[in-house]
């Protein structure tokens, strides 16, 4: 009974708006098929942040004796932030590519595909918010003083991640190069956007680069909303919010200029 | 009536781009489009479409059947000075859209059906009569890889002909759709179901499809168009074509 009222809700939502339909599908479709031959399913998107976190304790707590408060937390909270980033910008280097079938047989905005697919990265992280929450209430850890930043920490994060994917999504089907200098800059990006240090190395050392690298700010600020006794960033929470949204108008308007043309040449 | 598409003094070229560059050359040259020869495959179209038509447009291979198609749809983009309008909402009828191997066909048909401009309640209220038709209820919920080729026809086709759109457009829809008997039943069902009162620009090497479906015929040859409201007109033409190109072969 409730499971056909809320059949009925969903499709009703979705009757009202077929391109939200359209978006929900892809990006619902996207995310079903990493799991959907495996015999855990879905479970697998729980196991591997749980995982994840059990590691990062034993081996920062147990084996190199981290006095910092939950620092596997800690950690944590800074990698969804940036391998969610990556792994946004490296799947949505091929969106174009792999929704030809797409762009060549129905008329549609193309931006809903990087909107689809945005959606399907969104899925996947909120399996490690749903870790992440689990374990906070386990361990009697609570959320940060600043909760209240944290949705505009994931519509920052929403706007930068797009961003990447549009402009790599430009730029690989003329040069194929481009992932290889992604997973470079991935590579630097883990080691140099505060996941291992605390947001006053930076200030101290090198307070230019919370204003070059918008991840400082944005895992800073994570921290802040998800984790106790850490600090809010507020200036550099809108100034990363204004960088994303200026980031991702530049990006739609160069995608409209020359979606069309890249097509061509896939 | 209605004109739905317009199209004047379309001309689209394609610039071949050379990959062989250097990779510094190619940075430098990103979004330089002028680079690379040209390839003239549409010049100086025109032609008016109006609802309800059935249009056949016939050309040898390369001729730029397919690039019409593309550029009425937007796909890609004409060259300036190019004229098309559109109105209404078009689809480009193509077998399988999205099908995913690993999904079932269940989960195929409620992709499908949304890409092909159904909404969640229309393809419920159409998904036995789609599992029917295609003759696949024993296997629902199985992933498309254990599909044979003829259930996936069958199931996509079964899908394709529920499509919503104002316009289609169809390029060798009929190619690849099973055996023998299926492809007569098939016919049937998409005469019956989607030809009834749309407007269609049919795209086939079938010259008696053509003749049997549309009113007017456009041929393209090299690139350019020439439009015959009688279809036996347009098939004599492109036929004469076809000998004068064999005999230059």
């Amino acid at each position: 009974m409730i499971r056909k009222t809320l059949g009925h809700l969903y499709n009703r939502f979705f009757e009202s708006n077929r391109r939200l339909e359209r978006i929900w599908k892809i990006a619902q479709v996207d995310f079903k098929k990493r799991y959907y031959n495996d015999v855990f399913g879905l479970m697998w998107a729980l196991i591997n942040p749980l995982t994840q976190i059990a590691l990062y304790y034993f081996v920062f707590t147990r084996i190199f004796q981290r006095k910092q408060e939950n620092f596997a937390l800690y950690l944590f909270c800074g990698i969804i932030i940036w391998l969610a980033f990556a792994q946004a910008t490296k799947m949505g280097s091929k969106v174009l590519i792999n929704k030809k079938y797409l762009t060549e047989n129905i008329q549609f905005n193309w931006i809903d595909l990087y909107i689809s697919h945005m959606i399907s990265i969104f899925m996947g992280i909120s399996f490690n918010f749903i870790a992440y929450f689990l374990i906070l209430l386990i361990s009697g850890t609570s959320l940060g003083e600043y909760f209240y930043a944290f949705p505009i920490v994931l519509i920052t994060w929403f706007l930068l991640s797009a961003s990447g994917a549009i402009l790599l999504g430009l730029i690989r089907p003329i040069i194929d190069d481009i992932v290889h200098i992604w997973d470079i800059f991935i590579m630097i990006g883990f080691w140099v956007s505060g996941i291992f240090f605390s947001g006053q190395f930076y200030f101290d050392n090198y307070p230019w680069f919370v204003h070059v690298n918008p991840f400082v700010g944005l895992i800073l600020n994570t921290r802040a909303s998800l984790l106790e006794n850490n600090a809010l960033y507020f200036s550099l929470l809108i100034e990363n919010l204004i960088f994303g949204i200026i980031l991702y108008s530049i990006s739609v308007y160069l995608f409209k200029k020359y979606a069309k043309r890249i097509m061509e040449k896939i | 009536m209605e004109k739905v598409i317009e199209i004047k003094n379309l001309t689209k070229t394609f610039r071949l781009s050379n990959r062989q560059l250097p990779f510094t050359k190619r940075l430098l040259r990103l979004f330089d489009f002028r680079e690379g020869r040209k390839m003239i495959a549409l010049d100086n179209i025109n032609l008016e479409i109006y609802k309800g038509d059935s249009l056949g447009i016939i050309g040898h291979n390369g001729s730029g059947k397919s690039t019409l198609l593309k550029l009425i749809i937007g796909a890609i983009e004409a060259d300036q000075g190019s004229y098309i309008k559109t109105n209404g909402k078009i689809i480009r009828l193509a077998l399988g859209m999205g099908f995913d191997n690993n999904l079932s066909a269940r989960d195929n048909i409620y992709l499908n059906g949304t890409i092909l401009g159904l909404t969640f309640i229309q393809i419920g209220e159409k998904f036995d009569e789609i599992i029917a038709f295609s003759e696949l209820e024993d296997f629902i919920d199985t992933p498309l890889k254990f599909y044979s080729s003829g259930m996936r026809s069958r199931l996509s086709f079964a899908i394709a002909i529920h499509a919503e759109a104002d316009i289609f457009l169809i390029d060798e829809f009929f190619g690849d759709v099973g055996d023998e008997m299926f492809k007569q039943k098939s016919q049937k069902a998409f005469e019956n179901n989607l030809l009834k009162g749309k407007t269609i620009i049919h795209v086939s090497h079938s010259l008696e499809l053509l003749l049997k479906q549309c009113d007017r015929i456009f041929v393209i040859e090299k690139g350019k168009g020439r439009l015959y409201n009688n279809p036996i007109d347009a098939i004599n033409d492109y036929k004469k074509n076809r000998l004068n190109l064999s005999k230059f072969d």
